[in-house]
């Protein structure tokens, strides 16, 4: 899997997050930053970005290049670069990794991305829980300072970029891009309205490009080796090399980089060795909790890439791959999920503030093996009332969950009803 | 300016424009609970959406500005779904105590379920319980489990009074709209947020309990306690003022009004009433009014008698109403008597200064309006007065409606200069130090049960209205005051103040073309304003 190595080849070099050993031993070692800094117009770099056809690695997949532009010119105030590792879709474990194994090549994308967008401050928004993420980080940052990597005047050029750390509490919403943006003010992380969307209205009113740590971290490899060598890998929509996070019941569960449209069945056969202990598989979501979940037959027919994906009615999202077994009881599955989404909807708006309890409500009579046949009808239909209803995409994200699991495990459902032999 | 299509009906608005406002001008109501025209967008409630043609999904109206040639529809099978769904959505946690809250009959949650939810309920789950009854500020009352959480009284606090003290507090179904620790509700135009709750959520002390608003008659008028002529809606039942509110007027208050405007229809209404005439130091007489202003005319003639016709003394005032004061000004001239500007309300205390947005340091609602009376008449000075009592030129006063004394004494006049006084009549709603000085006191209905015009401070003319009618045997200054000018031998027929306002257009280039029925409810500014000048400060 050497070839595919874009974001994970430093993880394997003792103390690469050191950055005398990123600079000797690990690809890019600033060279690439310095390169691009020293070299190229803002204008090429952001260019061979779109080129590149990198998507948003948070889970959207939108073109980061495609976002850059959106940045309007002449903008009275700075732009921001914020990065968004915030990771908090559950089965999704990948920018930790980054943070924590290979904190320089994050930063090295970030003053490409700060210089492409002629960003004066970038901001990396550090979930809370991921503490020694946040140490590696940070200490990484005070060293590009102390190298003249960071800070004013960088690499001799006229450029200056300011970078800090700012870390969250834990809340899922603030993973949202507006949300993120209201808590970096230091406000309740609350998503808001679009339009304005962050690109011309985001952090402290000026315009913002709110990117993923995943999506910042491949960009030194396009910047290095170019538009053609980054789309050698992955598929003509989907280009490049993307981290899946595999947990749940694989023999080898982990993080692994695959060139996008690798097959999900080779993924979960051959990579992670089957399914643990002889079982049988049951179900995957592919893409973090908010993904619909796909049935064996499903995900072995399915590709690792945002179209392929589509196709079988679910959404590539953020790559955490979430795999259940045949012992896995789906009610109870599902329970977990729409108790996270009641307890992480940030509760402005009516129909994700009181349809995610509901939700979990009649779920939980499920489990509790009092729910009725009613209830199938009642959890479509308030799913329905939460779809696109709502400022954010959370409603949507315990919309996904809830509706795939009844219909694709119907038969498991009703045995939960009164009616049903488990009740 | 952009064209759009709202069931049907083309209109052409403002480039900017929402579509909640758009459709109004349609006569389409969409409904919504967190919009409000005078804050912030939060487009969280989710009632207000609606389908625009050629749109991925529905939108919320009151973020989507108008663009040209859009297509809306506001009343699809998607649309009607969705406002039963966030209705049922907000139902699922409320108490459904309408029986006991205030809001019923009012309620923007009631009114709505009648006309876009009537469905079943399909909870079976307990609710969450939130904080009841809570005590937040000098004026308001917090039930949590009634909110919405439309945020409107949060974005009130911080956008318009910038003191910020509510926030919500929590996340998902457990959120509730509280106070910052150690803080209170108590900025002063704190009962403005229970106008904007669009249910029970926020109730006000003084009005909790007290009415069920449906058996109450509104009447649209002004606000008399500064010199800024909030508009507001008088809320009454049989004929006792149960609660003001502010009603728009983007010219004056927005929709907006300071508590203690709000609150002072108690003190105007019931406060220190004078509803009897009062006789200092003359044999009991007859208290009929008629007879009452006779006596008055009698003591008047008097002292004409004894030291000719300037040796009366009438006082315009800030408190009454251009006609009234345009009435005193043409009894003073008919008899030949000397007239004053001076008085009005004492200046409050110094926390209750000019707070540069609605409270203005004038408590007195008509100064600019008694100023222009008073110059067009030639009235004299505050000084003057003065000087006319030290030297005994003036022997009779006549006051109306104006705490000449209190005022006097606030600045420093002795209150013993008008001892000196022969006759000192004072025609007043209230007693005050100046009725309590008075050889007479005649009662005078307040301007909450009288009709008449104000000037503001910023020289808007603005009508205000009899909201219920005066206590018996007390007369309104329009009666009052041709009465006592009949008594007094001139001729002066008893005109409504729509008549009296005519004839003072008639007069003053300042009103030139203005009228009762062009003032209508929101007022004109004077012709070509003349800047205010501080009368009535001795």
């Amino acid at each position: 899997m050497e070839g595919y190595r874009i974001l994970k080849h430093n993880w394997t070099i003792p103390s690469a997050w050191d950055i005398d050993v990123y600079r000797k031993q690990c690809t890019f070692g600033y060279e690439t930053a310095r390169k691009v800094v020293t070299t190229m117009e803002p204008s090429a770099v952001r260019e061979t970005v779109k080129q590149a056809g990198l998507r948003g690695r948070g889970g959207a997949g939108f073109p980061a290049g495609v976002k850059w532009g959106f940045v309007p010119k002449n903008a009275s105030k700075p732009t921001y670069l914020i990065n968004n590792a915030d990771e908090g879709e559950p089965g999704t474990f990948k920018d930790r990794y980054i943070m924590e194994r290979d904190p320089h090549q994050m930063i090295e994308g970030m003053i490409i991305a700060g210089f492409a967008l002629q960003a004066p401050q970038a901001y990396i928004y550090i979930r809370g829980e991921l503490g020694l993420a946040a140490r590696r980080v940070q200490n990484a940052i005070d060293q590009a300072y102390a190298a003249g990597f960071l800070g004013k005047g960088i690499f001799g050029t006229g450029y200056s970029l300011e970078m800090t750390v700012h870390r969250g509490a834990g809340a899922y919403v603030c993973g949202e891009e507006t949300g993120l943006i209201s808590s970096i003010e230091g406000k309740k992380g609350n998503p808001r309205l679009k339009p304005p969307f962050p690109a011309v209205v985001g952090a402290f009113g000026a315009p913002s490009i709110v990117n993923n740590t995943e999506t910042l971290t491949s960009i030194p490899y396009i910047l290095e080796h170019g538009v053609e060598a980054y789309r050698t890998f992955g598929t003509e929509k989907s280009p490049g090399t993307k981290l899946f996070t595999v947990s749940g019941h694989v023999e080898k569960p982990g993080v692994y980089e695959l060139p996008l449209g690798f097959p999900l069945k080779k993924l979960l056969y051959d990579v992670c060795g089957g399914i643990r202990g002889g079982h049988k598989l049951k179900a995957v979501i592919p893409g973090g909790s908010s993904a619909p979940v796909l049935t064996a037959d499903e995900a072995e027919r399915a590709n690792l890439d945002y179209e392929s994906l589509m196709e079988v009615g679910s959404m590539l999202g953020s790559g955490g791959v979430i795999v259940m077994d045949d012992t896995t009881d789906m009610v109870w599955a599902l329970k977990n999920l729409t108790h996270f989404y009641a307890h992480e909807s940030c509760g402005q708006c009516t129909p994700c503030r009181e349809g995610t309890r509901w939700l979990d409500d009649i779920v939980t009579r499920f489990y509790e093996n009092r729910a009725t046949e009613e209830d199938f009808d009642r959890l479509l239909d308030i799913c329905d009332s939460m779809s696109g209803t709502t400022i954010c995409a959370l409603s949507d994200a315990a919309v996904f969950p809830v509706k795939s699991f009844i219909t694709k495990f119907r038969d498991e459902f009703e045995k939960h009803t009164v009616h049903g032999t488990g009740g | 300016m952009p064209k759009v299509t709202i069931d049907g009906v083309e209109v052409t608005v403002e480039p900017g424009t929402n579509l909640i406002e758009a459709a109004y001008k349609a006569g389409k109501t969409i409904p919504h609970f967190c919009y409000h025209p005078k804050l912030s967008i939060a487009g969280n409630c989710r009632m207000c959406m609606v389908e625009i043609e050629g749109g991925r999904r529905p939108e919320v109206a009151c973020n989507t500005p108008v663009r040209d040639g859009m297509v809306v529809h506001t009343d699809t099978e998607r649309v009607r779904k969705l406002r039963k769904a966030v209705l049922e959505f907000l139902f699922l946690n409320h108490p459904l105590d309408c029986p006991i809250c205030d809001k019923a009959g009012e309620c923007k949650l009631q009114d709505y379920y009648l006309e876009h939810g009537k469905y079943v309920s399909r909870l079976q789950e307990g609710k969450v319980r939130k904080p009841k009854r809570l005590d937040i500020g000098k004026h308001v009352i917090l039930d949590a489990e009634r909110c919405v959480l439309c945020s409107r009284c949060v974005r009130f606090c911080d956008e318009v009074t910038r003191t910020g003290e509510l926030r919500i507090f929590e996340r998902g179904a457990h959120c509730n709209i509280g106070i910052h620790p150690d803080a209170r509700l108590d900025n002063r135009y704190s009962i403005c947020v229970t106008d904007i709750c669009p249910v029970g959520a926020l109730t006000c002390k003084e009005f909790r309990f007290q009415s069920r608003v449906w058996y109450l008659e509104q009447t649209p008028t002004i606000c008399g306690a500064c010199a800024n002529g909030c508009n507001i809606v008088a809320y009454h039942y049989r004929g006792e003022i149960r609660r003001f509110m502010p009603r728009r007027n983007d010219a004056v208050n927005d929709t907006w009004m300071c508590d203690d405007g709000r609150l002072s229809f108690t003190a105007t209404q019931q406060h220190d009433r004078l509803l009897e005439p009062r006789y200092s130091g003359l044999e009991t007489g007859e208290r009929e009014i008629t007879t009452v202003v006779e006596q008055v005319a009698k003591r008047i003639a008097a002292v004409r008698s004894r030291h000719g016709d300037r040796a009366v003394g009438f006082v315009l005032s800030p408190r009454a109403s251009l006609e009234e004061n345009h009435l005193i000004a043409r009894v003073a001239s008919a008899v030949g008597a000397s007239l004053f500007m001076v008085g009005g309300n004492p200046a409050g205390s110094p926390e209750d200064d000019d707070d540069g947005f609605l409270i203005r340091a004038d408590k007195n609602p008509n100064t600019r309006g008694a100023d222009l009376v008073a110059r067009r008449a030639g009235a004299s000075s505050p000084a003057a007065l003065v000087a006319a009592l030290e030297a005994g030129t003036v022997r009779a006063l006549v006051c109306f409606n104006n705490d000449v004394v209190g005022k006097a004494v606030g600045s420093g006049v002795p209150a013993t200069r008008f001892d000196e006084l022969e006759f000192f009549v004072a025609i007043s709603a209230h007693v005050d130090a100046t009725v309590e000085k008075a050889d007479m006191a005649v009662p005078l209905a307040t301007y909450l049960e009288s009709d008449g015009t104000w000037v503001n401070h910023a020289g808007l003319v603005q009508r205000y209205r009899r909201v219920v009618v005066p206590p018996e045997g007390v007369l309104q200054g329009w009666e009052l005051l041709p009465a006592l000018a009949r008594a007094l031998g001139a001729e002066m027929e008893t005109w409504s103040p729509a008549r009296v306002f005519q004839s003072l257009a008639g007069e003053m280039p300042e009103l030139a073309g203005l009228s009762h029925g062009v003032l209508g409810d929101i007022g004109s500014l004077l012709i070509a304003a003349t800047p205010p000048e501080v009368a009535g400060s001795s």
